[in-house]
């Protein structure tokens, strides 16, 4: 062996090394060193395994959503507050929206879960965006959901092969989180920064958009509940500012799917939010406490 | 299929372990193959449109050699030049023009004239092979290079995948006789091109992708409304984005492509160390630069035709190299600056030779000349004219918010690793960083830009930003 092909094979030795050292990181350090992706991946495996009710014959509930559920909603209270009534799981997946969570209930589903409620936590923009997480999404997907998202997404086919690498490998879906991880570490006020970077003006959508793009939506997942027992409710949260949630209520009666809007847009005071769209503790106490008696 | 995707490592993988296990006619065919289904990963419509057209160049090629008088040979060059122009002016331009003509007739008060928009989406690659088609006819024609026996050879010249969608601009002189020749396994240059395309993803995933992060807050408004550091931070981040992005996609095709035995030509060479407007062009995307002077500033007279000439000429060859990049007036004006940035340097004599300047005066000269680059790359990131003019708008305001100091500081990261590395390549001279040192060296510097690629690699949704040129 010449010394060039003892370099050619050192190169693909350490590329090997560092693939197989990341995906072991991805896989067994991230969860340890993230409180995020450890909630995560607990709440995941948690609401694989639901049956329709509890050996005590209390019926279970999985609360589905995102950043909004996450601090709109004081979990332990609600929980504590429904225990008479229902068995309360959550699984929240920060920045995703409707498709996301669409394909992630229908893999919940695929894996045997059988939650007698399903509540879907999304604000109305949320509901009607074509916008998702990404190839993090993936992680938390069945394999034989991806060709189905691929094909009503439009992937073209290397965003559909990135999918299944990202379900495959726990680097590749994660990679982002790790990079954000060891950022957040080098620099800490970087957090901050990727807040803005994140931040999405709001938009006001025209009513007959919000029903033209939910009606199907609200359709296809009042379909996948019913075709695995479950009772669906999608719950939208409160706003500063008119969101069109009581038109979608509305078109959720005529489908046959409850949307429940506790709090209509505007009724709660600006100090009750943190940022204009997520609730502060003090407003997620009075969300979660209207929420209690409408569930 | 993405360079820095995973499918394609896979790809490539596969075809390289292939390709050297077959004979040269066969590699050749195989090769044209693999080109094909990169290409028709895509869409396989966009690859009837490829092989159309070099259907009809490889038969125009022979015909020119043909011919018997110039006239006939004059005329098959038109043809040639009618189809290729044709086609990339149909997918192209065909809305931009159909566009900017409504705006000019209603600029005169006609009221919105019935026009008919193409609902046409724009094949990837078109305008680089379209350009190697016409540098091979054009090479034909003025009998510099014969035209390929093999139609094979040929469609493999114009489709070979490292260079397919975002060039190198491949010379016919240059590619096809490696094409038409047997190539032979090289550990060196294998070892070299596996450098190259880690190097090239380090640019890419870890300094394009995270400087993205921040020119696309700052020209999408998240950041709020321009203002000095908002311009600044933008303009920065956009000039290491695109650098970074595009370096790293020649290089990840210069290292493929010198895997499988081709060498393709160098594309940059630390182009914001340029101290005139002319060196910079000498050492930003050579390819369409070299292809700009040879095929259009040349055939236009260049300098040959008098001093006014030569200015219109060289702003014709920039307006129509910013056109080129995409069709919105936007690249028409960053072309047209530089066009008249060149121009200006060449009466003012400011263009010679700078390598006895003082070092202080060469880094004057680099800043300053960054900086007139940068202000360009507002009119080529912003989506429109008018947020061009917006976001210089914004040079007239101050205000100062704590995210733009950690917005800075990330930018810092991100973008000093390629100022260092230039520094290093300018110094030495390399094509890459460690070339001409000893073997452990290089791997080191390898696998020191795949740790860095895993750990902070941002890329996702993130393609080339000439993928759509």
């Amino acid at each position: 062996m010449t010394r060039t092909h003892r370099s050619i094979a050192l190169v693909l030795l350490g590329i090997i090394l560092i693939g197989l050292m990341a995906e072991a990181g991805a896989r067994f350090a991230l969860g340890r060193m993230s409180r995020i992706q450890r909630r995560i991946d607990q709440e995941y495996r948690s609401s694989l395994a639901l049956p329709p009710n509890t050996p005590a014959g209390k019926p279970t509930m999985l609360l589905l959503g995102n950043s909004l559920l996450l601090e709109g909603v004081d979990f332990d209270s609600l929980r504590s507050a429904l225990a008479p009534r229902y068995d309360v799981h959550r699984l929240v997946i920060e920045q995703t929206n409707y498709v996301d969570l669409y394909y992630i209930l229908q893999t919940v589903f695929r894996q045997g879960s059988r939650p007698h409620d399903v509540v879907l936590c999304l604000s109305v923009g949320q509901v009607i965006a074509d916008d998702m997480r990404g190839e993090f999404t993936a992680r938390y997907l069945d394999s034989a959901v991806v060709p189905s998202l691929a094909r009503r997404e439009h992937f073209d086919a290397t965003t559909t092969t990135n999918y299944f690498f990202a379900h495959w490998s726990a680097w590749f879906g994660t990679r982002v989180e790790l990079r954000k991880w060891l950022l957040g570490q080098i620099m800490p006020d970087v957090v901050n920064m990727t807040v803005v970077l994140g931040a999405r003006p709001a938009s006001n959508i025209p009513v007959s958009e919000v029903l033209l793009r939910s009606g199907p939506r609200l359709k296809e997942l009042k379909a996948l509940c019913d075709r695995y027992g479950s009772r669906c409710t999608i719950l939208i949260p409160p706003t500063l500012t008119e969101d069109h949630a009581e038109d979608l209520a509305a078109l959720g009666r005529e489908i046959g799917i409850r949307v429940l809007v506790p709090v209509g847009a505007g009724r709660m005071d600006k100090s009750e939010f943190r940022d204009g769209f997520h609730l502060a503790p003090a407003g997620a106490a009075i969300f979660t406490a209207k929420l209690d008696s409408e569930l | 299929m993405l360079f820095d995707s995973p499918i394609f490592f896979v790809f490539l993988i596969l075809v390289v372990v292939a390709y050297w296990r077959l004979g040269f006619r066969a590699q050749n065919l195989f090769l044209l193959g693999a080109s094909y289904f990169f290409y028709g990963w895509w869409d396989w419509r966009f690859l009837l449109l490829m092989i159309g057209s070099t259907i009809v160049d490889y038969f125009i090629a022979h015909a020119i050699a043909r011919a018997s008088s110039d006239a006939r040979r004059k005329q098959l060059l038109l043809v040639s030049l009618i189809v290729n122009f044709g086609i990339l002016g149909t997918f192209k331009y065909f809305n931009f023009f159909i566009g900017s003509f409504v705006h000019v007739i209603q600029a005169f008060g006609v009221s919105q004239p019935s026009v008919t928009f193409l609902n046409i989406i724009l094949p990837p690659g078109i305008s680089f092979y379209t350009f190697q088609e016409v540098a091979y006819i054009v090479d034909v024609y003025n009998r510099k290079i014969e035209p390929a026996d093999r139609f094979i050879d040929y469609a493999l010249f114009i489709s070979l995948f490292p260079h397919l969608i975002a060039g190198p601009i491949q010379r016919p002189d240059h590619l096809l006789p490696q094409v038409q020749k047997p190539r032979f396994w090289d550990g060196d240059k294998s070892l070299d091109g596996m450098i190259l395309i880690a190097e090239g993803l380090f640019r890419k995933c870890v300094i394009a992708d995270n400087c993205a992060l921040i020119a696309n807050a700052a020209f999408s408004g998240k950041f709020g409304h321009p203002n000095i550091p908002i311009v600044l931070l933008g303009t920065y981040a956009f000039a290491w984005q695109i650098y970074g992005d595009f370096s790293g996609y020649s290089d990840i095709a210069r290292g493929a492509a010198q895997i499988l035995g081709f060498h393709f030509m160098i594309n940059f060479r630390q182009p914001y160390f340029a101290q005139s407007l002319q060196e910079f062009w000498r050492r930003w995307h050579i390819s369409l630069s070299t292809w700009l002077r040879d095929y259009l500033y040349i055939r236009l007279g260049g300098n040959r035709k008098g001093e006014s000439r030569t200015y219109s000429n060289l702003l014709t060859t920039m307006l129509l190299g910013g056109l080129w990049h995409g069709a919105n007036w936007t690249f028409v004006i960053w072309g047209g600056i530089h066009g008249a940035g060149l121009a200006l340097e060449r009466v003012l004599g400011i263009a010679q030779d700078r390598l006895s300047a003082p070092f202080l005066a060469v880094w004057l000269r680099r800043i300053l000349i960054f900086h007139v680059v940068c202000f360009t790359w507002i009119f080529f990131r912003a989506e429109s004219l008018s947020a061009a003019w917006q976001m210089i708008g914004g040079l007239a305001h101050w205000n100062w918010q704590p995210s733009y100091m950690a917005a800075a500081k990330f930018l810092i990261l991100f973008s000093l690793p390629l100022f260092a590395l230039d520094l290093g390549l300018e110094a030495t001279g390399d094509e890459y960083l460690f070339q001409s040192r000893p073997h452990f060296q290089r791997v080191g510097v390898a696998l020191a830009s795949i740790l860095a690629i895993v750990l902070f690699g941002a890329n996702q949704a993130n393609a080339f930003i000439y993928f759509q040129f």
